[in-house]
């Protein structure tokens, strides 16, 4: 039997959780307040949650990363965002402004997953389209809008192809070259690494460094791990529709406690045995000692008892969580929750973390 | 300026879409072979390149309304170009609007290019020019705008094929729909016959734009014929237009 609204509503009111997070200063460009879409079959009625309880702020000229598994819900995110799909529940807002106004998407560029364009057109007049839709209307400020995207995109000598002759590299960039053409303060990319081959990863990744470095917010939303840790200025973790986690990336990674390695020679037995306590493992590599710490607070204590047994110390390695470990625990966390019939999994209305 | 980008672009997707010349082509050929054929028309020749040239344009607009305008809105959110148009700072009735003028465009490039062929070859007959025929391909003008809005309508909520097929059955219920008022009086029932009334109110009466009858005998439109049915046509593609700008705007994108 399907929910009724008020259930769903009800069921979104536990899961919500408040905006905590602020920048000092900064001034916020995307907001999410409790945003939450439910999509319903038209055939059996049944209500889907694609978006629950999600706050979230992004602040000018910061590259955000919206990192999630498929269908974690980060392309209803940034759909929501557009006015392309309406909110169940909640609000957002770019620039201050609702996204039923158009003027909130007047600083807008964005490239959608896949995209796909009108293949009867050549790409000049695609971006010349673009170009009167973004608002602009004297025809020198077009032709100069269209000469600086299809060179930041790469794709001068393609002006005049139509875009049925595209590969998927060029389609992709012709999607960059779009979300560029009014030269916008806010550039949100829903997976614009995908499909691409490393050379057009690298090339498109170089394009949102510079989109970054001309001032402008970069919002993209990816599964490819790596390109967030190496754009990214703060990530947001979403899964089934609701944020797992969010911040800074150096808070994310190094907010779990993480072991430290330390290399010497020359231990002595009565030092092992003292630092027994702190140490989690202890192997030896030809004539050197190899201890794993359990806690990295206790490293500075190690290395003193070390130094007064008389050892010579070789190397001292801190082993930092990575972005991968963070986002698979948070994904798996999530599955077991809902494996072991977890009553305060997402459908129980757990609380989240906000950005 | 907006609404005209995408007038622009929708015309420009009819004039690289092969339906259109075919139509054209065929359309051409059909009022030329009449013609042709005059000799075993008995005297009547300029008579059936008359009906048959403003048949042809009837016949041949409404299908290049099905073949073109009813997948006008459904194609651009099964190509997923509609992501890219409305993320820009454009609304959803500017968006509707602008489809419905590009369609509108290409009709017009259509009924006048026939309308320019038939003429022309009244002239080669020797009649001269015919006004009577430029305002009966005039109302079949209107007639489009009437059919390409319904067919806008129907094309903002569901798939082409039922915005075509939804399309068509307007079309020819539309040209009876005077009919509709003398069946319900004839019914016996009195929900049925209220039904039939509210059909009549809400499905075109495209008989108003039909004066073929009139200008292949050699008569001349009213006046007042003429203003009505373009006012009524006019004010009805004005309020199912309205109507698929609120359709569309309650749309989501998935």
């Amino acid at each position: 039997m399907p929910k009724s609204e008020e259930t769903v509503e009800a069921s979104f009111e536990k899961a919500a959780g408040p905006v905590v997070e602020s920048q000092g200063e900064r001034r916020v460009v995307v907001r999410a307040v409790n945003l939450g879409k439910v999509f319903t079959s038209s055939f059996t009625a049944r209500k889907k949650w694609a978006v629950r309880g999600l706050n979230l702020e992004v602040f000018e000229k910061e590259v955000f990363g919206f990192l999630g598994p498929n269908g974690a819900g980060k392309t209803t995110t940034i759909k929501l965002l557009l006015g392309l799909l309406r909110p169940t529940y909640g609000s957002i807002e770019l620039f201050g402004t609702g996204p039923a106004n158009p003027a909130s998407r007047a600083q807008v560029g964005f490239l959608p997953e896949n995209p796909s364009f009108y293949d009867y057109l050549r790409l000049g007049e695609f971006l010349r389209l673009c170009a009167a839709l973004s608002g602009l209307r004297r025809r020198r400020d077009v032709e100069r809008r269209v000469a600086e995207s299809l060179f930041v995109s790469g794709l001068i000598e393609h002006e005049d192809v139509q875009m049925r002759k595209f590969s998927k590299g060029m389609l992709q960039r012709a999607g960059l070259a779009q979300a560029l053409i009014n030269n916008p303060r806010l550039l949100i990319l829903d997976e614009p690494m995908s499909g691409l081959d490393p050379i057009g990863r690298k090339e498109f990744r170089d394009s949102i460094v510079k989109a970054r470095d001309n001032g402008m917010t970069v919002f993209f939303s990816s599964h490819i791990i790596a390109d967030v840790e190496l754009l990214c200025d703060r990530v947001a973790i979403i899964n089934k529709g609701q944020l797992e986690k969010a911040g800074p990336i150096e808070e994310l990674v190094q907010e779990d406690v993480k072991s430290v390695e330390i290399v010497a020679k020359d231990v002595a037995e009565s030092a092992v045995l003292q630092l027994d306590p702190f140490v989690e493992e202890k192997r030896t590599v030809g004539d050197a000692v190899v201890l794993k710490l359990r806690d990295s607070r206790a490293t500075t204590l190690v290395l003193g008892t070390l130094a007064s047994h008389g050892a010579q110390i070789l190397s001292v390695t801190p082993h930092k969580e990575t972005l991968e470990s963070v986002f698979v625990r948070q994904v798996t966390k999530d599955s077991l929750s809902h494996a072991s019939g977890d009553p305060e999994g997402p459908a129980g209305g757990r609380r989240k973390k906000d950005v | 300026m907006k609404v005209i980008a995408i007038a622009r672009n929708t015309f420009r997707e009819a004039l690289r879409d092969k339906a259109l010349y075919v139509l054209v082509v065929f359309s051409l050929v059909l009022v030329v072979s009449t013609r042709i054929l005059s000799p075993l028309a008995l005297g009547e020749g300029i008579r059936i390149t008359k009906d048959v040239g403003l048949s042809a344009l009837s016949f041949f607009g409404i299908l290049a309304i099905i073949v073109m305008g009813a997948g006008l809105v459904h194609k651009e959110i099964d190509r997923k170009t509609i992501l890219v148009i409305l993320s820009k700072p454009v609304s959803r009735h500017e968006f509707i609007l602008g489809k419905f003028l590009g369609m509108t465009d290409a009709l017009a490039t259509l009924v006048v290019l026939m309308l320019v062929t038939l003429q022309a070859i009244l002239l080669l007959s020797g009649r001269g020019l015919d006004l009577p025929v430029f305002k009966a391909g005039f109302l079949t003008f209107i007639e489009l705008l009437v059919m390409t809005s319904i067919a806008v309508l129907f094309s903002s909520f569901s798939t082409t094929a039922m915005s075509a097929t939804f399309t068509f059955a307007f079309y020819v219920v539309g040209h009876f729909s005077s009919d509709m008022l003398l069946f319900a009086a004839r019914l016996p029932s009195n929900f049925a016959r209220q039904v039939c009334q509210f059909l009549y109110y809400v499905i075109p009466d495209l008989e108003l734009f039909n004066v073929r009858a009139m200008v292949v005998h050699g008569a001349d439109v009213p006046t007042d014929r003429l203003l009505a049915a373009t006012a009524y046509g006019l004010m009805y593609t004005l309020g199912v237009l309205v109507l698929s700008a609120v359709v569309f705007s309650k749309r989501d994108f998935k």
